[in-house]
């Protein structure tokens, strides 16, 4: 499998905090890897990271083996990465359409496409109801669809999801799951922050745990919940172990 | 020779702007709040020293003390019934209720007193010292005496007292100062009608040598502006010594370019900074 | 289908009306109409930067400022045109604008820094201007008059009605400008940007890029109304075209009929100078009757008072209620079907 982003011993300090001690991660493309780790173990400093948002103290991030450390946030979005916010991010000033349309526009400059391209991508996502609803009145569920959409109208290669699942009910969680599984078999690889376990086993073909900026595990999701080390990380940590 | 009495001037028109940017660092500092009234606020209270000079002869050093009280009073009504209901809205909403409101407080003061000027002529008005060759105006030495008190008086209030406390729990990290049972509206209005109350003493101290009028108001916010950006968004002992610093600065703009063009250079002086390093010369008081 | 068409007409005749006003509208309220549409003018300008992509510039009446004065020493000292001089003022506006706007955005100053720089701004050149004897200083700069069949290619009429068909031609210029805009990807970016900058670079956005192409936009055009006003009145002043007071009346329209809005800026000076107008009127009538110092600045106050409710309940403008009580999602609903 050929590698889409690898992340060489990334560093990040805070002041006096370190956010990221030495990480080093490998997507692979076509792969659905997950990011757990207890609150403050850096999985959204990587993300920022890898999206431009944050520059690194030290290390590298390779995209396709190009080199995009310290890129902007959009030039990397030009060069195929997509992200989702934990906290939703929707344009409030515009409607739904809109929304996805601006994600759309990554691609062209041609405004009907862009809005041919965004209902395509409402479609797939399940929001064609709500496409007259006001985006304030959107629900929780909505509104990450609607974050997902958004970012996926930008035609990603890699797909970086920030708890998607959060503050979503069962049936939402297994619509969710369907979706990032119909997304990879559309070839988006997809690398995801989360802490609905049920969500992370059924889903990742490998799972890589975070604590205190470092990275204390990685491989086979279905042994994840067996190693120890994982296990004392987490333990007194309330987690859905569905 | 000059420059020396430039620098006296300065250090001395410094301790009044260091007051009124503390006003402003607080609100700035505290609430996040861009008042773009500050300087409106306190042409209030040199209308206020003005008006109980001219009818019942109080020297403003005096008066001081009425305006504080009835500003207090003003910026609370503010806080409460305006500002409060916006909490948590962008910036952008600040800026600009607060603007109609230096709008609304600039021509409320037009219609009652005339767009003219109006002096406070006390007695020691015209008297200076001479010291070594230097003239030192009088006025501004009960000024800058005045404002060092005034300073005083702040500081141990935010340091000393349980409301000073909390007003610094408040800007620290809000829900957690609303977890420990403080009632976080109730302090930002406190917060906000001290930051006025202490702009309105500023203009009590400088109504003595600066002449009033409704439109000077957003020459001082502008200025206040300056001195809470170069020393630091709430970092109080950096608003004085901002102010020291854009005094002395002003005093040799006028010296070196023209009396009228003293904001040239502390206007200047603000956009590099904002440019440059918007946590201030002496860096913004920590975020956690 | 049948909205678009009746929306066309509608406007067509609108238009209509507004070319044949001079034929009807007298003296006095031609002069309101023509400032009405200035101002109106001014504000669609500064939308760009400030209604759409949300950075609130209190400092655009230096590039108005730098309009005027570009244009009028460019004639008074050597005779250029007006006509030619106002796009060289524009492009000095653009300049600077870029300028400014390049040291702002690149180095990703906050929304309310980037305010108080261009507050600072506007107050430094205006007090430049008016300490310096070749730009005519606070006495200010006359525009010689130029009498005669030529005067028209020197920007001067001595009739009323073709600065209101020029103005008028503006207002429909910027109007038909922002249009294109608004439903071009440069429109939705902008959008973006105000919406959540983040979020917005997240998806490809550069917002640095964007926000100077705005700015470019909103000084270029708005310093051609600076022009208009110096040919209009023949005077000019640092206090008439520049600093922070001027720079606020441009904005009190949008705001008032609608930030980021196509007819939001017009909306408003349609609103502001009759209610100007009227307070002046009182003033004058109480002075008379009362004599009272008059209510000076009783519009100002209305200002004040109006900007504090519009914000506070009325975010969107008037226009924006508008749309909002209209469920302008229902658009949305159009779109699909096509």
């Amino acid at each position: 499998m050929k590698k889409l982003l690898e992340i060489d011993r990334l560093k990040k300090n805070f002041g006096g905090l370190s956010a990221l001690i030495g990480v080093d991660l490998l997507v692979s493309e076509g792969q659905i890897k997950s990011i757990i780790g207890p609150n403050g173990a850096g999985k959204t400093t990587l993300f920022n990271l890898i999206t431009g948002f944050y520059r690194p103290d030290e290390g590298r991030i390779l995209f396709r083996g190009k080199d995009i450390t310290g890129l902007s946030p959009e030039d990397i979005a030009f060069f195929g990465i997509g992200r989702t916010f934990q906290l939703v991010k929707p344009f409030l000033n515009m409607t739904l359409l809109e929304n996805v349309m601006v994600g759309a526009l990554n691609r062209t400059a041609n405004v009907k496409e862009a809005r041919k391209r965004a209902m395509d991508i409402i479609g797939f996502l399940g929001l064609e109801e709500k496409v007259k609803t006001p985006t304030d009145a959107l629900t929780i569920e909505d509104r990450k669809r609607l974050e997902v959409a958004r970012a996926l109208a930008t035609s990603p290669s890699l797909l970086l999801l920030d708890e998607v699942m959060a503050g979503l009910n069962p049936a939402e969680i297994n619509g969710m799951i369907e979706l990032i599984q119909t997304m990879r078999n559309g070839d988006v690889t997809i690398l995801l922050i989360e802490h609905v376990m049920h969500a992370v086993l059924t889903l990742s073909d490998e799972v890589v745990v975070l604590n205190y900026g470092e990275k204390i595990y990685e491989g086979d999701p279905k042994r994840v919940v067996k190693d120890p080390k994982v296990i004392e990380v987490y333990l007194g940590e309330e987690y859905s172990l569905i | 020779m000059l420059y020396l009495q430039a620098l006296i001037n300065g250090i001395l028109m410094g301790g009044v702007y260091g007051v009124m940017a503390l006003g402003l660092s607080l609100i700035f500092g505290v609430l996040n709040i861009i008042n773009l009234a500050h300087g409106n606020l306190m042409v209030i209270g040199m209308y206020i020293s003005y008006l109980l000079f001219v009818l019942l002869g109080v020297d403003p050093y005096l008066s001081l003390f009425v305006t504080v009280f009835i500003l207090f009073f003003i910026g609370f009504f503010i806080q409460r019934f305006i500002l409060n209901p916006i909490i948590g809205a962008p910036e952008e909403m600040s800026v600009l209720i607060t603007l109609g409101l230096g709008m609304v407080i600039q021509n409320i003061l037009l219609m009652t007193f005339g767009p003219d000027y109006f002096t406070v002529d006390t007695s020691y008005k015209l008297s200076s010292l001479m010291f070594m060759g230097l003239s030192v105006d009088v006025a501004k030495i009960f000024t800058f005496v005045a404002s060092l008190i005034i300073t005083a008086v702040f500081f141990s209030f935010l340091q000393w007292t349980e409301l000073g406390r909390a007003i610094r729990a408040a800007s620290n990290n809000r829900e957690a100062a609303m977890l420990m049972g403080i009632n976080v509206k109730k302090i930002y209005c406190v917060a906000f009608a001290i930051g006025t109350a202490t702009v309105g003493a500023a203009g009590s101290c400088i109504s003595t040598f600066i002449p009033t009028s409704q439109g000077v108001g957003i020459l001082f916010t502008m200025t206040s502006f300056v001195v809470v950006i170069i020393g630091g968004v709430g970092n109080y002992l950096g608003a004085l010594a901002g102010g020291l610093l854009i005094g002395i600065v002003e005093e040799f703009g006028a010296v070196l370019l023209s009396g009228s063009m003293k904001q040239v250079v502390s206007f200047g002086l603000l956009i590099l900074i904002l440019l440059f390093r918007p946590e201030g010369l002496l860096g913004r008081k920590s975020e956690e | 289908m049948r909205n678009r068409v009746s929306t066309t007409i509608f406007f067509l005749l609108l238009g209509f009306l507004f070319l044949v006003a001079p034929l009807y509208v007298g003296g006095y309220l031609l002069e309101i109409l023509i400032i009405v549409l200035w101002l109106g003018y001014l504000g669609s300008c500064w939308n760009i930067i400030g209604g759409y992509a949300g950075q609130i510039s209190l400092g655009h009446g230096t590039f108005v400022g730098l309009g005027a004065y570009t244009s009028t020493l460019l004639f008074s000292r050597l005779g250029l045109t007006p006509w030619i001089g106002m796009f060289l003022g524009a492009i000095l506006a653009m300049a600077i604008g870029l300028f400014v706007g390049f040291l702002c955005f690149r180095f990703r100053v906050r929304g309310a820094y980037f305010l108080l720089i261009t507050m600072a701004m506007t107050e430094i050149v205006r007090l430049c201007f008016e300490n310096i004897d070749f730009f005519g200083s606070t006495v200010g700069l006359f525009i010689p008059t130029m009498k005669g069949p030529t005067a028209p290619l020197l920007y001067q009429f001595d009739q009323k009605w073709p600065f209101y068909l020029i103005i008028l031609g503006m207002t429909a210029g910027i109007l038909w400008i922002t249009f294109l805009m608004e439903r071009s990807k440069i429109g939705f970016y902008l959008k973006a940007i105000k919406g959540d900058e983040d979020a917005a670079r997240s998806l490809g956005v550069s917002a640095a890029r964007y926000k100077l192409l705005a700015m470019a936009l909103s000084s270029f055009f708005i310093a051609l109304g600076g022009t208009f006003y110096a040919q209009y009145r023949m005077y000019i002043r640092p206090d008439l075209v520049m600093g922070i007071h001027f720079s606020v009346e441009i904005v009190l329209a949008p705001i008032i009929g609608g930030l980021g809005t196509l007819f939001g800026p017009i909306l408003g000076a349609f609103l502001m100078i009759p209610l100007e107008e009227l307070s002046r009127l009182l003033t004058d009538f109480l002075k008379h009757s009362f004599r009272m110092k008059g209510l000076i600045g009783l519009h100002l106050i209305t200002y004040g008072v109006a900007l504090i409710l519009m914000v506070r309940f009325m975010p969107y403008g008037i226009i924006g209620l508008f749309q909002r009580l209209k469920g302008r999602w229902a658009k949305n609903e159009e779109i699909i079907r096509d």
